[in-house]
């Protein structure tokens, strides 16, 4: 039968497939936050609603705050980050936008394989989950890896943290509401504190490139007038 | 039967552009042309005659009416009425359909390269581009249709899943819909790849090659692609919907599906801007990978 869960990991598998080819910071941002909103909705989706009945209400706690944090806080911030350090697009990613696609394209049909030799039918809600989940991490990480921009690798952490959620609710792995919230709490402090890493770098460099952190050292400080305060070891 | 399904799709295929021109207009907020500009505009052309470029061949004189008979052939394949279709239309491959309206375009092109025009050549440059981009797509849907139906005659492809399948493939069967409305886009030089409307500018693709195209030429060459909207069009409409009992039924709601496609197109074309040239190919290859994503779904489950 259609499951609304179906369709919503579907679209997982196309979100992934528009991240990796997406070079414009605030449609990337967009995306992740789609991708949020369905990581809160999914436990309630997978809940067997017919047998199991109501759920807990703690349930509708973790999905509200996981859509909320995930889907709407986060992107504001990281929108709010790009407006002010006026950077609009990935320019020279390392990894080229179709490559990058075509990978994640590799990636789907490895997770594909390799869910399929897992054997966890007994425990899994939905056979996709697995697969969408692990494609998911792999976009999350090749984002990390392949883009030079502080947003764009922020927003791979995301995806990452997004595909760990989706194997979470699609083992309906139950954490508890404590560590729950603990996790969120981790990804905001995160967020926030790359945010504010952004802004630096922004700062010291006039541009959000993370590569020219590599050439960080005392001989190319950027500001001269600091290295009297620094001590020479 | 048959031969009525077939003279209908001939006779309404202008009728589904003017769909799509009076949806733009009404998003332009204009009045537009009416749903049956181009039945006139044809009438028109029809009487006129057909000056041709001067150093041009008899390639130049023969193309656009075989490229109009080899969509023609293509429509009288085409199996509108599904399993109840004539026995031509029932041993007919996809690919045959697919080529067919690719020997359309290749007479075309060949009409475009020898009128010698530089801008001609640099469009039919590009329309082999975008071909050489769309036919993976479009047999990767093809294999999404034989791996659902588990035939390979084109009726057979398109004769629809029962509703117990159907529901239960919703998700690939959209999948594969998505990826086929943009070869639908692409292969009719809508607007994401191409504008239609931008009479000699640099950027378009099908209306260059028709620059030197006049008269009676000119009105074959547009009911051609009126045709091959048409049908590419109900191919996609056949691709989603489910299976009719009544063939009356079936032929209805593949010409009311042409029509929402024709309307939808007119939203797209009115709420997106034409991609940068640049970036087609890259959408394109999107969709060829959504079309796989669609045979991994049907596969997995």
């Amino acid at each position: 039968m259609l499951t609304f869960s179906e369709i919503i990991l579907a679209l997982f598998l196309l979100a992934n497939l528009a991240l990796a080819g997406s070079g414009r910071l605030t449609h990337a941002i967009r995306l992740v936050a789609a991708q949020g909103i369905a990581v809160g909705a999914l436990p309630l989706l997978l809940w067997d609603w017919q047998s199991a009945g109501i759920p807990e209400c703690r349930l509708f706690i973790i999905a509200a705050v996981n859509a909320l944090v995930k889907g709407v806080a986060m992107p504001m911030l990281l929108g709010y980050a790009v407006r002010k350090i006026n950077t609009k697009r990935e320019l020279e990613p390392i990894i080229s936008f179709t490559l990058s696609r075509l990978i994640v394209f590799a990636m789907i049909i490895g997770s594909f394989a390799i869910a399929a030799r897992l054997h966890i039918h007994e425990t899994v809600a939905s056979e996709l989950a697995v697969p969408v989940a692990f494609t998911t991490m792999g976009t999350g990480l090749l984002l990390i890896a392949a883009r030079k921009k502080a947003v764009t690798q922020v927003l791979g952490f995301l995806v990452l943290e997004n595909g760990i959620s989706v194997f979470g609710s699609g083992l309906l792995i139950e954490h508890g509401i404590i560590v729950e919230l603990g996790i969120l709490l981790d990804i905001f402090a995160l967020a926030f504190i790359l945010g504010i890493t952004i802004f630096q770098i922004k700062r010291t460099f006039s541009s959000t490139d993370t590569d020219k952190l590599n050439n960080l050292g005392d001989t190319h400080l950027m500001h001269p007038q600091r290295h009297h305060h620094r001590t020479h070891a | 039967m048959n031969i009525i399904s077939i003279i209908a799709a001939t006779l309404l295929a202008p009728l589904f552009i003017g769909i799509t021109n009076q949806t733009k207009a009404f998003f332009a907020g204009r009045k537009g042309p009416g749903l049956f500009r181009l039945y006139a505009d044809l009438a028109k052309l029809i009487r006129k005659s057909c000056p041709r470029p001067e150093h041009s061949t008899w390639i130049f004189a023969s193309a656009q009416p075989i490229a109009l008979a080899s969509v023609l052939t293509a429509a009288i394949v085409f199996p509108w009425n599904g399993p109840a279709s004539s026995s031509l239309s029932l041993s007919a491959s996809a690919a045959l359909f697919f080529y067919l309206l690719g020997t359309g375009r290749i007479f075309t092109l060949l009409a475009s390269l020898d009128a010698g025009s530089a801008f001609e050549g640099m469009g039919s440059s590009r329309e082999v581009q975008f071909s050489t981009f769309l036919e993976p797509i479009i047999f990767i849907v093809i294999g999404f249709l034989v791996l659902f139906s588990g035939g390979t005659s084109l009726a057979s492809l398109l004769s629809g899943a029962s509703t117990a399948a159907w529901t239960d493939n919703a998700v690939p069967i959209a999948l594969a819909a998505l990826a086929f409305y943009v070869v639908f886009l692409s292969e009719n030089c809508r607007v994401p790849f191409d504008d239609p409307e931008t009479h000699l500018e640099l950027t378009m693709i099908h209306e260059a090659m028709l620059l030197d195209t006049a008269g009676a030429d000119l009105a074959f060459a547009l009911y051609g692609s009126a045709l091959k909207f048409e049908l590419t069009a109900a191919f996609l409409a056949m691709m989603i919907l489910p299976r009719f009992d009544s063939s009356i039924i079936r032929l209805l709601a593949v010409f009311g599906a042409v029509a929402a496609i024709a309307i939808i197109t007119g939203i797209v074309e009115s709420t997106m801007a034409r991609l940068r040239f640049l970036k087609s190919p890259l959408a394109l290859i999107g969709a060829a990978l959504i079309a796989s994503l669609a045979i991994f779904f049907a596969l997995y489950r």
